[in-house]
């Protein structure tokens, strides 16, 4: 029964109304998210040397060929390849706390105190996960390795300064940080498996290994993807870690693609410019636009195998 | 101790609750049990150190120290402006506690100062005993003002999870049931910000922000970028308006209500439960964020985190007091975690795999 007038014109004001509400956040939201993306293309194309650089030139492509030449590429590989050992690890160590923990908690039903514990760690600050890190670990002072060292199990102290003991310590506080947030992840994604499933396979006769592989696995295939795209980025974008384990204060361990980026933007601002601005977000897009676009492939994968 | 039982969200009543396989004394559930046990503990070990090296005098650092070490001897021997350099020390207060008028030569030992003014050996001693021991929480606390970034912070969490909440709400009424295109496209832009990591944006933001909307020293400028909705708050208030029944859109509608309506007498009364899943899982990332304080703020101004990012280079030389600072700073985020645990836990759970 379509009354033409009348249903136009009361569309008409439902949009406007929706339009007047979705506004205010969604301005917000591309004036400070979408837009600074997209202003970084024709800032890769100058030559802004830092954040208060006007004289800038249009220098064209030069940018993505300068950061494969010395002197940046040095820098630019070894922050990439520090950081992509990082996510790998972290990748490692995400399943081995979370998934770990929400199958135990998921089989025992175990309660609210343990979840209180280990999620714990996730109050902590970025920055103070770096300062814990040269807590626990520094050479001369850290208190694990003196506690190690006091009960004979450790001879010579780990120097948390060397890049090669960074690329384990720094993955495994980091999964201890973020152990809460994806055993919570995994256990959500756990809980919501329909139960006859489980129950079926069980009667089938089927033991742990193949329930876990072929009933519990594929059924949180929405929960691994969504565990994977925040390591991913998280990774990448490790930062507030490395300021805490000093690395505007001469740490070359802490020096993630993150920490270089900003040093090239901001660097004036802490003493150490590499490089322009503008080679900076070269770099950035360069490593973060495949990662973007792998992210929101998987986003779009992850709501696929929702229903 | 109390254990409140984790039953599945999809559970419907005709269904029978799914038992863990584990009976109660099996040998599984013992193991899973010593497992989370020592996990839970070993998990609060890092805060035990934390704690225990905010107590530890820098000088002592590199010893072992299990508890908080018994505070050390202050040598009447110590010239008094040593002591007040490293610790510290605001001499007016000091003279005026002692009962000392006009001015002593800082290059005089304790031992001197008390001979030549009458002060009792052990009155001095005291004064400057919790200087000793407590040094890092006196070198925060009375640099000025540690409070009032406390404060600052609490504002602009308290804001920004408002407003933001307020926002969210108002794109999630929306966006309820993706009904039209240009509703899923907006849904999906707002998706987007996962896969955008800050460090990628932080320089044309930072542009933006100063250039454009001139907001140089600010808090504005961080509740607007707390406010400005992304991934976690456009699922958690879509997800919830799409639970409230069409039936009672339309009794508003026919009501001769619109929009405003709906949203002020159904939508917000009804929306306790999604707003503190946003609440909790926004205010660690609000209370710990380090890059936006550190750009958009100065000294002054800072939230907690800068602060004592600050303080590892004012107080380089004195662990004790970043560790204190670092101590304090989380404190007040631990403690409103305590309190309503059984909020963040469950908003952990409801909020991970959403939309």
């Amino acid at each position: 029964m379509k009354r033409a007038g009348l249903t136009t014109t009361l569309e008409q004001k439902r949009t406007l109304w929706e339009v007047i509400f979705v506004a205010p956040q969604l301005i917000l939201y591309v004036g400070l998210t979408i837009v600074p993306l997209l202003i970084s293309i024709p800032i890769v194309l100058t030559n802004q040397a830092n954040f208060t650089d006007l004289s800038i030139e249009f220098v064209g492509l030069r940018n993505f060929f300068s950061i494969f030449q010395f002197p940046l590429r040095e820098i630019f590989s070894a922050a990439v390849g520090r950081t992509a050992l990082l996510t790998l690890f972290n990748y490692v160590l995400v399943f081995a706390f979370g998934l770990t923990l929400a199958l135990m908690m998921f089989e025992g039903k175990f309660g609210g105190l343990f979840f209180t514990l280990i999620y714990l760690p996730y109050m902590l600050s970025g920055f103070g996960i770096g300062i814990l890190l040269i807590m626990l670990f520094s050479r001369d002072q850290g208190s694990l390795n003196l506690l190690a060292m006091a009960l004979g199990i450790l001879k010579v102290p780990f120097d948390i300064k060397d890049p090669n003991i960074t690329a384990f310590a720094l993955p495994l506080i980091l999964g201890w940080r973020y152990a809460g947030f994806n055993m919570a992840l995994f256990l959500s994604g756990l809980l919501a498996i329909p139960t006859e499933t489980i129950d079926a396979s069980r009667v089938d006769g089927a033991n742990y290994w193949q329930r876990f592989r072929y009933v519990y696995i594929p059924q949180i295939m929405p929960s691994i993807i969504i565990a994977t795209i925040f390591c991913l980025i998280g990774s990448f974008g490790v930062f507030d870690e490395a300021v805490g384990m000093g690395a505007f204060y001469g740490n070359p361990a802490a020096e993630f693609f993150a920490i270089t980026v900003f040093k090239m933007g901001f660097g004036t601002a802490v003493g150490q410019q590499i490089g322009t601005l503008a080679e900076g977000m070269t770099m950035a897009i360069v490593v973060f636009l495949p990662l973007t676009l792998i992210a929101g492939y998987l986003i779009r994968l992850q709501k696929r195998l929702q229903y | 101790m109390a254990q409140t039982s984790l039953s599945s969200p999809t559970a419907s009543s005709k269904k029978t609750r799914h038992t863990g396989p584990l009976r109660p004394g099996s040998a599984a559930r013992v193991f899973f049990t010593l497992f989370l046990v020592v996990y839970a503990v070993v998990t609060l070990i890092p805060f035990y150190f934390l704690f225990i090296r905010s107590f530890v005098p820098t000088k002592a650092s590199t010893q072992l120290h299990l508890w908080i070490p018994k505070p050390e001897e202050i040598s009447m021997d110590s010239q008094l402006g040593n002591l007040a350099t490293f610790y510290k020390i605001d001499l007016t207060g000091f003279k005026r506690e002692m009962g000392i008028q006009g001015y002593i030569n800082s290059s005089l030992t304790l031992r001197e100062i008390a001979q030549d003014f009458n002060v009792p050996e052990d009155k001095m001693k005291a004064y400057f005993q919790n200087y000793i021991t407590y040094n890092g929480i006196y070198a925060i606390f009375s640099g000025g003002n540690f409070i009032s970034h406390v404060a600052g912070t609490v504002f602009i969490a308290l804001a920004s999870i408002i407003f933001g909440g307020f926002l969210g709400l108002a794109t999630g009424s929306v966006l309820a049931g993706l009904r039209k295109r240009w509703h899923t496209w907006v849904y999906y832009l707002y998706l987007l910000q996962i896969a955008i990591a800050p460090i990628m944006i932080i320089l044309p933001t930072y542009l933006i922000m100063t250039r454009v909307l001139n907001l140089y020293d600010s808090y504005l400028a961080l509740i607007l970028l707390y406010v400005k909705g992304g991934a976690l708050s456009t699922m958690v208030f879509t997800t919830y308006a799409a639970t409230i029944p069409v039936d009672l859109r339309e009794s508003v509608e026919i009501d001769g209500g619109n929009l405003p309506t709906y949203f002020f007498r159904v939508l917000l009364p009804l929306a306790k439960t999604p707003f503190a899943v946003y609440a909790s899982i926004s205010l660690p990332v609000i209370w710990n964020d380090l890059l936006n304080g550190f750009l958009f703020l100065s000294p002054d101004k800072f939230t907690v985190i800068p602060l004592v990012n600050a303080f590892t280079g004012t107080f380089a030389t004195n662990l004790q007091a970043t560790y204190s600072g670092l101590l304090f700073a989380t404190v007040p985020l631990l403690v409103v975690y305590l309190v309503f645990q059984r909020l963040f836990v469950r908003s952990a759970l409801a909020g991970a795999v959403k939309g």
